[in-house]
């Protein structure tokens, strides 16, 4: 066999590749509205936990520009399981119910109650031990991208149980936070270390973090059916409809419909937080 | 073990029989390049003596003493014929010319070479040639035998970009896909762009779509058996090409003084493909080498050796790496202990693993799954009338779902181990191929498979023995709550499985070029690719039957009807089918996989059904040929809570697989205007992908939160293109021996924005939600050159 390699080759590539995304229209059913449910009674370190607001409000159409329509007039309570205290949630009118005399208990449950449209709504939760956020420190390096500014918080996990937790990244003046949820299966009772990135795209008006942007960091430890719900939730929100994410389902919250009627959407959670106002330097 | 007796009287009324006449044996080479030829047509003109060779090229035929027509003919090959007298057995050896080189003139009128296909049993199986899958257009020019194959009917894919394929309403897992015997865990290269098997080392691809002959077992959809080429064993041969997406080289050439051949092809693709962050920093590639050798030691024995090596490597910024790639080897020996009895002993061993290391939470990350496995195969020439197969095999597995390493000291990640699996599965068979009358054939066989989960790992015991319980309150499955562990021992069975196979099928003859079909088979499979995304993912793992997961098994029964049209020109093939699956693994809302040890925790066993009818036209000669593949089903499954309580998963109602297209229609079709010039084209419909869309929004921690009801409600756009491609040979001597060939196509000739998927989100820069569509290929045109020397 004689041959050249040289003489051989004729080189010929036309790759003209078109892989893209774009916004597109498409019909996506309603079955109508159903009561959401939003009851976080989320006790910071270092305070008494009594001020705490509930709100209440019905899904929409999933393109609807009108994204929030509140609901008033409904009575909510929430009791201390151990000693049958209650606290009476006040309606304002816009959605928002409060109260500031409630007293949060550490490893306590409480039950909250709403009462809506002639349908009975509770649901239990338990507070769990808090975790603190050790610190927080700014870098270059420490995620996807070299040339953008990342965020590291760090905190410790306690090796003797299982920890689920939380975090809230809100850049002041966005229009709504950066949240994710995690647990110490691959870490337990390590130093835990958390970045928070902005991606520089060019697509986008949304810029990565800069110098004098000021960030609100939150740490929740959450309890593991909680954790199972929101790692839901946030997977449905961020990435439904890539075919590697998983097929989406009807998200079950912890309201449950007393009356026989359908579930509220949302969650009453009781949880413990930590956290940190940040500065971009 | 009536049907076994059954056969087995069967045999013995056949060798009684089969004293009287004599046999004629032999192999069927291309006499170009001395690759055997499976499916060929050896038969005595005039009378119903006949048989096809086997995928070693081997023919056994068996008739009455006497002066007779020999003829030998394959598609796309001259038929050649020759007078013979048969007085005793004899060995006779033919070389068939290819009939491309007398293009112009002959346009074949096949004799009875393809009235075989209407008499045999065997039914679901589509084959095809190297040759046709090359002349069919494809994505960047870039010939690939798992797209091809979803030109046919009852075949389908997740969509453009994913990998796999889908059989008659089967799950990507369920398809047993064998390069030369050895099993092939991954099709994909590229996540899904492009497949593992270059073509200049394939010789033919069968796809057994039910009906699965008794010698296959393992996996309850489908078989794709791709047989690697033997080798030029008359000349030293270099093919290659240069395309867009990768290049080819293949050198083949005889060996042992033209007693053995061999070939090593080898492909690679371009470093930075698909990635619009072309910086340096970005790299994506892969490659893959097939090597074949064979040595015929003497008239009776011959040797095979097999390799396949390929890897896919991703490099993003030297932050995330992730590579992956199947491994096999199989050592071949066929002995043909007399004119009727052919055999073969096979030694193979497959891998498949893939790597991920992230380096900013310093994790490395691997996963394998590896096997030996060691088959025996004969076949056994009886008579005219009567064939019969029987072997067994045996499948050692070793899985390793993943070891997590921390790749600092300072990394927060801890070392992690996921326990190996190891298991055995066995398999024993009998079948048989009998003409009952001159209008009745039969096919029947039956298998009997097992499987031992052996211990070397601990298992969890969980309270009430249910890893998974349903969560009245919250109306949620989660995790049991385990009680205890028990280590199991490495020589200890933790659990075995032991499955009947039967598989029948029945053919009748209505007239010279019509028949009818019908055929059952029961499958089962003992492995499961544990995956919850629409598309399976190249670090999926596998994992094995045991204690919590039971083997699947399916159910098929199919019927048909089969005519060849206006003297062989034309066949028309319509199928229909009913398929159950039990045992089919569903993952709970919610389920974690990733790096999941106990996956028990997140499953429910369900069960799925599919039925569907398939129709195709063939036009096998003349100057275009092609086919028209139109298939309607359905496909659906249901997962109900069982012993975990609650109602299931979906509410417990039946729900759309995947892959579920209802409508499928292909049109794929060649036209050779001479010698210079061929024209290819496809047109493809689908029914869009089942998906779930979102049915409302509401505002949760400031954010606007998705409300879905059931799974796969609704489904993408139909998705539609059209490809077309020409093949320029440029004018040359007879004699010259640089053969060269440029393939234009277009693909997607319309720039069809085909949705592959639609995802759904909150714009961070207005608040609102919107649909985003991520199209993979529009039109792509490409050019690539290819070479023979």
């Amino acid at each position: 066999m004689k041959f050249n390699i040289k003489s051989i080759f004729v080189l010929v590539v036309c790759i003209s590749f078109t892989a893209c995304t774009d916004v597109v229209d498409v019909d996506v059913p309603f079955e109508g509205s159903n009561l959401v449910i939003e009851a976080s009674m989320d006790w910071l370190n270092g305070t008494s936990g009594n001020e705490q607001t509930i709100y209440l409000s019905e899904s929409t159409p999933y393109f609807s520009e009108d994204q929030i329509s509140p609901v008033s007039g409904a009575t909510i309570s929430v009791v201390n399981d151990a000693t049958g205290e209650t606290y009476i949630f006040e309606d304002q009118n816009d959605g928002s119910y409060t109260t500031t005399s409630f007293e949060p208990v550490e490893n306590q449950s409480f039950t909250l109650t709403v009462v809506y449209d002639n349908e009975t709504y509770q649901a239990s939760d338990t507070f769990i031990l808090p975790t603190a956020i050790d610190y927080v420190e700014q870098t270059l390096e420490g995620a996807f991208d070299d040339e953008v500014i990342d965020l590291n918080t760090y905190f410790q996990d306690d090796a003797e149980v299982d920890n689920y937790y939380m975090n809230r990244y809100y850049r002041q003046g966005d229009l709504f936070p950066y949240l994710d949820t995690f647990s110490d299966e691959f870490t337990n009772g390590n130093q835990m270390h958390d970045f928070f990135e902005i991606e520089d795209d060019e697509d986008s008006t949304i810029e990565p973090l800069q110098a004098g942007d000021v960030v609100d960091i939150y740490l929740y430890s959450i309890t593991e059916s909680y954790y199972n719900y929101m790692t839901l939730l946030l997977e449905q929100s961020e990435s439904s409809g890539n075919p590697f994410a998983t097929t989406p389902a009807a998200l079950q919250g912890n309201c449950k419909n007393m009356s026989d009627g359908e579930d509220a959407y949302g969650y009453f959670r009781t949880t413990r937080y930590d956290k940190v106002t940040y500065t971009v330097e | 073990m009536k049907n076994l007796c059954l056969i087995l009287g069967f045999l013995f009324v056949s060798l009684a029989f089969s004293q009287e006449n004599v046999t004629i044996s032999g192999t069927i080479k291309d006499d170009t390049n001395g690759e055997t030829i499976y499916g060929a047509s050896v038969y005595l003109q005039d009378t119903s003596y006949g048989v096809t060779t086997n995928s070693y090229g081997f023919y056994s035929l068996s008739a009455p003493a006497g002066t007779y027509t020999l003829s030998v003919s394959f598609i796309g090959y001259e038929t050649i014929s020759q007078q013979i007298t048969l007085t005793e057995n004899q060995k006779i050896n033919f070389e068939i010319t290819e009939e491309s080189m007398a293009l112009d003139e002959v346009v074949i009128t096949a004799e009875e070479n393809t009235a075989t296909d209407i008499k045999t049993p065997q039914m679901s199986v589509t084959k095809l040639k190297t040759e046709t899958i090359k002349k069919i257009p494809a994505v960047l020019g870039e010939v690939d035998i798992i797209k091809s194959i979803q030109l046919l009917p009852g075949v389908t894919n997740s969509g453009e970009g994913s990998g796999g394929f889908n059989v008659r309403g089967g799950a990507e897992d369920q398809n047993l896909v064998l390069l030369d015997e050895a099993i092939i865990y991954n099709t994909s290269h590229l996540f899904g762009f492009f497949s593992v098997f270059n073509a200049d080392a394939i010789k033919n691809i069968e796809l057994y779509k039910g009906s699965i002959p008794a010698q296959f077992g393992g996996r309850v959809s489908s078989v794709l058996d791709v047989q690697q080429k033997d080798g030029n064993s008359k000349n030293y041969e270099l093919t290659g090409g240069i395309g867009a997406v990768s290049s080819r080289l293949a050198v083949e050439g005889p060996l042992f003084k033209e007693k053995g051949s061999f070939i090593v092809a080898g492909r690679g693709s371009y470093a930075h493909l698909f990635l619009k962050l072309a910086d340096n920093e970005n790299s994506a590639y892969f490659y893959d080498v097939n090597a074949k050798g064979n040595y015929e030691i003497n008239d009776k024995n011959k040797l095979f050796l097999s390799m396949y090596h390929g890897r896919d490597k991703f490099d993003i910024a030297n932050i995330f790496k992730n590579e992956y790639g199947n491994t096999s080897a199989n050592l071949r020996w066929n002995h043909v202990f007399n004119d009727k009895l052919f055999a073969n002993a096979s030694l193979i061993y497959s891998k498949y693993d893939y790597k991920i290391q992230i380096s900013f939470i310093e994790l490395d990350w691997v996963a394998a799954i590896e096997n030996y496995n060691f088959k025996y195969d004969m076949k056994y020439y009886a008579s005219q009338n009567f064939k019969l197969n029987a072997g067994i095999s045996g499948i050692s597995y070793m899985f390793q779902p993943g070891e997590v390493k921390p790749t600092s000291e300072t990394s927060s990640i801890n070392y992690m181990k996921l326990d190996d699996k190891r298991a055995l599965e066995t398999g024993i068979y009998l079948s048989a191929e009998h003409t009952l009358t001159e209008k009745l054939t039969a096919l029947y066989g039956i298998r009997y498979s097992m499987f031992h989960r052996f211990g070397g790992q601990s298992l969890v015991n969980y309270e009430n023995d249910l890893p998974v319980v349903y969560n009245e309150t919250l109306g949620v499955y989660e995790e049991g709550t385990p009680v205890s562990e028990t280590y199991y021992d490495k020589g200890e069975v933790i659990k075995s499985f032991g499955n009947f196979e039967p598989r029948v099928g029945l053919s009748y003859q209505l007239n010279d070029a019509t028949s009818i079909k019908a055929g059952y088979s029961r499958t089962a499979q003992y492995i499961h690719l544990i995956s919850n995304t629409s598309a399976a993912t190249p670090v999926d793992v596998w994992a094995p039957s045991g204690k919590f997961i039971k083997p699947q098994l399916s159910d098929q029964f199919s019927v048909g009807y089969f005519k060849n049209l206006m003297d062989n020109k034309y066949s028309l093939e319509v199928e229909s089918f009913y398929k159950t699956v039990d045992n089919r693994v569903d993952y709970v809302d919610g389920a974690s996989l990733i790096g999941q040890n106990t996956i028990e925790t997140e499953i429910l066993i369900g069960e799925s059904k599919a039925y569907g009818l398939e129709v195709l036209l063939r036009k096998n000669s003349g100057k275009l040929t092609g086919w028209i593949a139109y298939t309607l089903s359905n496909a659906e499954q249901r997962t109900l809570g069982g012993a975990a309580g609650g109602p299931g998963i979906n509410a417990g109602n039946w729900y759309n697989t995947p892959y579920n297209k209802t409508h499928d229609i292909s049109v794929t079709g060649t036209y050779a205007l001479n010698k210079k010039w061929d024209f290819g084209a496809n047109l493809i419909y689908q029914t869009g992908r089942p998906v779930t869309y979102p049915n409302g929004q509401y505002q949760y921690e400031g954010i606007s939160v998705p409300s879905y009801s059931g799974r796969n409600e609704n489904r993408l756009p139909a998705y539609h293109r059209v490809d077309v491609s020409a093949t320029y040979r440029p004018n040359r001597k007879p004699e010259a021996k640089w053969k060269g060939e440029w393939v234009f196509s277009i693909y997607n000739l319309y720039n069809r924005k085909n949705a592959a998927s639609i995802s759904f989100g909150q714009n961070r820069e207005t608040g609102i939600n919107e649909a985003t569509r991520t199209a993979i290929f529009g039109m792509v045109p490409s050019v690539s050159y290819n070479f023979k020397f």
